[in-house]
């Protein structure tokens, strides 16, 4: 499972890569529009393909005319809530038939949004930006004082402090400090072995991957960025906390999560009549 | 979807689920729309019944202290009224006493059987006008379909004129309105519906004849005859034909070209004028027909956003057409296509393409939102005023069959209709009238054995064609009485009867031929009155059986002054009583009525000043109808519209059947209105002809006396 999970990271991080360098040039916000235009049609296009849209069309019909219904018949209280009664039951038709294509289309949407929150939840630490590396070990034993563990980082970034051990969480965190602009691997010795993390200060205002962690089918899912840690290794995850990407318009900071909500709903119901889908 | 791919994402979307990992998800927009409409729908819904429910206390205080009050005592919690245009009393008695229609007879049993006088003329537009008003033609003004316009000499329709917004903008080419269509109503009083919603009695109302332009009252209304097509017409109907030789002198309908093209034909369906657009022209919808690739033998119909299958012989189903005028305007119409031929000339027929009544151009209901939830809840419906295309087979377009396909499948549509009225309306008053009674009599008369005049055509296929109508209404009043419980008074009437139509009289050939009229002898002047010398001409004939004094000052270029007008009425009533049929020695006209004597009210003065009450088997010409000449003044009907009503009234007489006895032994037609209002205790106003009817006042042990014929005399009511 995991090795198909990789498989497909590799392909889809790949493509979408391609896709979000096609559009980078455009800046967080009009990039991330462009990539909300083409997810919603992609997702509109695709819930005509898998649901029943002749049943989907009576559904939705018929519970708008039990609407109208509601106010040409509100003069019998009776009549009033039979109508009322029948809205009840159509939207829960309307419901059982958007069911399966909901159900389908979340696997395409998981991995965009998965992509998504690659390249646009976190930014690179600025130069003399501060933040912290995180780093959990499988076996709380691993923190006994004697052992060492230790971060080993290039030039572009200060280590501002030792490790901090936190037993109950099987933790260890060092205070970080952006020195100078760059793109390279943090080297993290615990137990005895070696693990690498990407790491990025300055640059682009562009996503980078904030976690690597171990081998499991889900996780390896969210966090495509990197490849997994073995499961062998005394260390569970490396996570950086890089600050938030701040995606604006008008000087209005917009979590980029809501923003391809309102915009691939928007693009997808204004080309849903040009696909013929109904929704 | 296949079932093995369903049940493997429903196994990953649960080991999703039940995976010990937190992760925040969006179902993407398709799922995303389905999430909010529903929960918008289930706003809206539980909003208005909080609302509803909130303002209830205050709407029945409204009520008790404002509304006007009910003067009598309710006799009925509802009313239904079921007609059934053209039912004759006398074929349904025939064939209750055959045992054909139990329910009828049943009603009989436990209510009454009576013939129901009818207007003058015995015509729907008449008729129905009178149930729904209570009154003479004098007081609502509805003569006939056609009537003369005085000034422009020209026939128009009595019930409705439609005309466009007055005030424009010009902006270049465009000329954009600056208002809604104005819908002018030729029905003039009040309906008893409009009556019964000023108590607080709700009514749904459904296909009456004239309620064009639909009225604003406490209810709902879709209205029926008189509601134009998509062109501005009554109807008219599209033949298409590949053959160039294939010409046809179609009245009603529209003759098209197809053309030959390497993979089928071609062609473009006709639509309204642009009036958006200066010189805009008739807006088109190009279509294509090709054979169907799937190998069936079928052909493939092409619209631009659509592709339909046709089979020969098979009525496709109502398919929406989308006129576009202009950016952002669109006119949308509803037509049913019929391939009639395939090789070795491709012939179709299209239906008229009718107002779409889930995007009405022009208001056909009242609220207009009524005919958007009829089409939603029941699908697209024919809107039409006379729907039932009988011009198509009248002129020879389409056959017997499919012309009764399309009558059953509209009536079908009205049936649906009627139904969920009736289930919605618990208290108030229900009136639907079925048109097909009356549509299917018009044409398979002549395969009826008549007792006076036989069948003019034996065919075994369309002999019983009418009784089984009968006994298909009789199954329809059964479903509507299990609906009814003790507290409903339910009616079934019809607005007049139905006799053959086998001869034909010219009224303006005859009072040419008898000097009264003079036709100008250019033979390329069209009908429609403009072949009337006017100043040589004292009478003229339009519409069904209506004569005209060509008086001064009143018509444009009348020459008969007011004084000798009586006299020359007079003349004319006591020549045309001595017509004879020498063919058939036959009297053509059973009665002639002088407007004065027959109608009552401030609208006597737009009457006809005579009108022909022709004997059974006997009808006004085609061409008189429209203001034209036929040939002779006595000639055979020859027309598929073989059957009428257009005759003599007491000779016509409608049904009524109740479920409660009537206390009155010849009911009439105007006696409708005021027996509804009078069952819901609302005063019935004065100006209104008729008298209830179900007061009450007899034991119920008491059946009401079948009235015959002879008893419903003219003129009625004064």
């Amino acid at each position: 499972m995991t090795t198909l999970i990789s498989i497909f990271n590799s392909g889809f991080t790949l493509l979408f890569g391609l896709l979000y360098g096609a559009l980078k040039w455009l800046g967080p916000f009009w990039s991330l529009v462009g990539i909300s235009f083409l997810g919603g049609i992609l997702m509109v296009w695709l819930f005509g393909k898998v649901s029943n849209q002749d049943a989907i069309k009576k559904t939705r019909t018929r519970m708008n005319a039990e609407l109208i219904a509601l106010r040409l018949f509100n003069d019998d209280l009776r009549v009033f809530f039979g109508i009322q009664y029948q809205i009840l039951v159509w939207t829960l038709k309307y419901l059982k038939h958007s069911m399966i294509p909901m159900i389908i289309i979340m696997m395409p949407v998981m991995a965009i949004l998965i992509q998504l929150n690659l390249h646009y939840g976190v930014r690179p630490l600025g130069i003399g930006e501060q933040s912290l590396v995180k780093v959990k070990l499988r076996d709380a034993k691993t923190l006994a004082l004697e052992t060492p563990i230790t971060l080993q980082a290039s030039d572009a970034l200060e280590i501002e402090t030792l490790g901090v051990r936190i037993p109950e969480m099987r933790e260890v965190s060092w205070r970080i400090r952006g020195a100078s602009p760059g793109r390279f691997d943090l080297v993290v010795n615990a137990g005895g072995e070696s693990m690498t993390k990407s790491m990025a200060v300055g640059g682009r205002e562009e996503g980078v991957s904030s976690l690597r962690t171990g081998e499991h089918w889900l996780t390896n899912l969210l966090y495509p960025g990197e490849s997994p840690i073995p499961n062998s290794s005394a260390i569970e995850s490396i996570e950086i906390l890089y600050p938030e990407l701040d995606i604006s318009i008008f000087g209005w900071g917009i979590d980029w999560m809501i923003l391809f909500f309102v915009l691939s709903m928007v693009f997808g119901f204004s080309f849903k009549g040009a696909l013929g889908v109904q929704i | 979807m296949r079932k093995t791919p369903r049940r493997l994402f429903l196994i990953v979307f649960c080991g999703i689920l039940l995976s010990p990992i937190t992760a925040q998800a969006y179902l993407g927009p398709g799922a995303g729309f389905t999430i909010v409409s529903t929960f918008f729908v289930l706003f809206a819904a539980f909003a208005s019944a909080f609302l509803v429910l909130l303002t209830w206390p205050i709407r029945w205080a409204w009520k008790l202290f404002f509304r006007p009050k009910r003067t009598g005592a309710r006799h009925a919690k509802r009313v239904v009224i079921v007609g059934l245009d053209g039912q004759d009393p006398e074929l349904t008695e025939k064939w209750m006493n055959e045992g054909l229609l139990p329910n009828f007879s049943r009603l009989r049993e436990k209510g009454a059987f009576a013939r129901l006088g009818t207007t003058l003329p015995a015509e729907s537009p008449v008729a129905w006008s009178s149930f729904q008003t209570g009154c003479n033609p004098g007081k609502h003004r509805i003569y006939d379909f056609l009537v003369p316009n005085r000034k422009s000499l020209m026939p128009e329709l009595s019930s409705a004129n439609v005309t466009s917004s007055a005030r424009t903008l010009k902006l270049g080419k465009y000329i954009i309105p600056l208002g809604k269509p104005i819908i002018e109503a030729g029905r003039k009083s009040q309906s008893f519906w409009s009556i019964l919603g000023k108590f607080g009695v709700f009514s749904a109302v459904l296909r009456v004849p004239i309620t064009f332009p639909p009225e604003k009252f406490n209810g709902v209304l879709l209205s029926a005859m008189n509601v134009p097509d998509v062109k501005g017409s009554q109807g008219t109907y599209f033949y298409f034909t590949s053959n160039a030789e294939d010409k046809r002198p179609l009245m009603s309908g529209q003759q098209c070209p197809l053309q030959i093209t390497d993979a089928g034909v071609k062609g473009e369906l006709p639509g309204p004028e642009n009036t958006l657009l200066k010189d805009g022209g008739e807006l088109r919808i190009p279509f294509t027909i090709t054979n169907a690739k799937n190998g069936s033998g079928a052909a493939s119909l092409q619209l631009p956003d659509q592709t339909l299958e046709l089979k020969k012989d098979e009525y496709t189903p109502w398919v929406t057409l989308s006129y576009k005028a202009a950016v952002g305007f669109t006119v949308k119409g509803i037509c049913r296509f019929l391939l009639l031929e395939r090789e070795p000339h491709t012939r179709l027929y299209v239906t008229p393409i009718q107002i779409d009544p889930g995007n009405p151009a022009l208001p056909i209901s009242h609220p207009v939102s009524y005919s958007m939830y009829l089409a939603k809840r029941h699908g697209p419906f024919a809107t039409l005023g006379v729907a039932e295309d009988t011009s198509g087979l009248n002129e020879g377009i389409i056959g017997e069959e499919p012309f009764l396909q399309q009558c059953q499948e509209i009536h079908q549509e009205r049936e649906k209709m009627f139904f969920d009225a009736l289930d919605k309306t618990r208290k108030g008053a229900v009136v639907c009238v079925f048109d097909i009674t009356d549509r299917v009599q018009h044409m398979f008369f002549r395969f009826h054995k008549d007792k006076n005049w036989g069948a003019s055509i034996n065919d075994a296929r369309f002999e019983h064609v009418i009784r089984d109508l009968y006994v298909q209404m009789d199954a329809l009043v059964g479903r509507v009485m299990r609906e009814l419980d003790d507290e409903t008074a339910l009616m079934v009437l019809s607005d007049h009867g139905f006799k053959p139509f086998r001869r034909a009289v010219e009224l303006n050939r005859w009072l040419q031929q008898n000097g009264y009229l003079t036709e100008k002898t250019d033979a390329q002047t069209p009908d429609l009155l403009q072949r009337v010398d006017w100043s040589k001409t004292q009478a003229y004939a339009v519409g069904f059986g209506g004569i005209y004094i060509n008086m001064a000052g009143r018509e444009a270029k009348g020459i008969v002054k007011k004084e000798d007008v009586q006299r020359l009425k007079q003349e004319i009533c006591g020549k045309l009583r001595s017509i004879r049929d020498s063919e058939h020695d036959r009297s053509p006209v059973s009665e002639v009525y002088d407007r004065d004597k027959a109608y009552k009210g401030p609208y006597v003065i737009d009457a006809p000043d005579l009108v022909v009450g022709f004997a059974p088997g006997y009808r006004v010409a085609w061409e008189t109808v429209t203001g034209g000449f036929g040939k002779d003044v006595v000639s055979d009907n020859v027309r598929p519209w073989s059957g009428d009503h257009n005759m003599n009234p007491p000779q016509v007489p409608g049904m009524l059947f109740c479920n409660r006895p009537i206390d009155c032994a010849s009911p009439h037609i105007t006696d409708i209105a005021p027996t509804v209002l009078d069952l819901f205790g609302v005063p019935i106003p004065a100006h209104m002809d008729g008298k209830p009817i179900m007061t009450g006042k007899r034991s119920t042990a008491q059946k009401a006396p079948i009235a015959k014929p002879n008893e419903t005399e003219l003129p009625q009511p004064i």
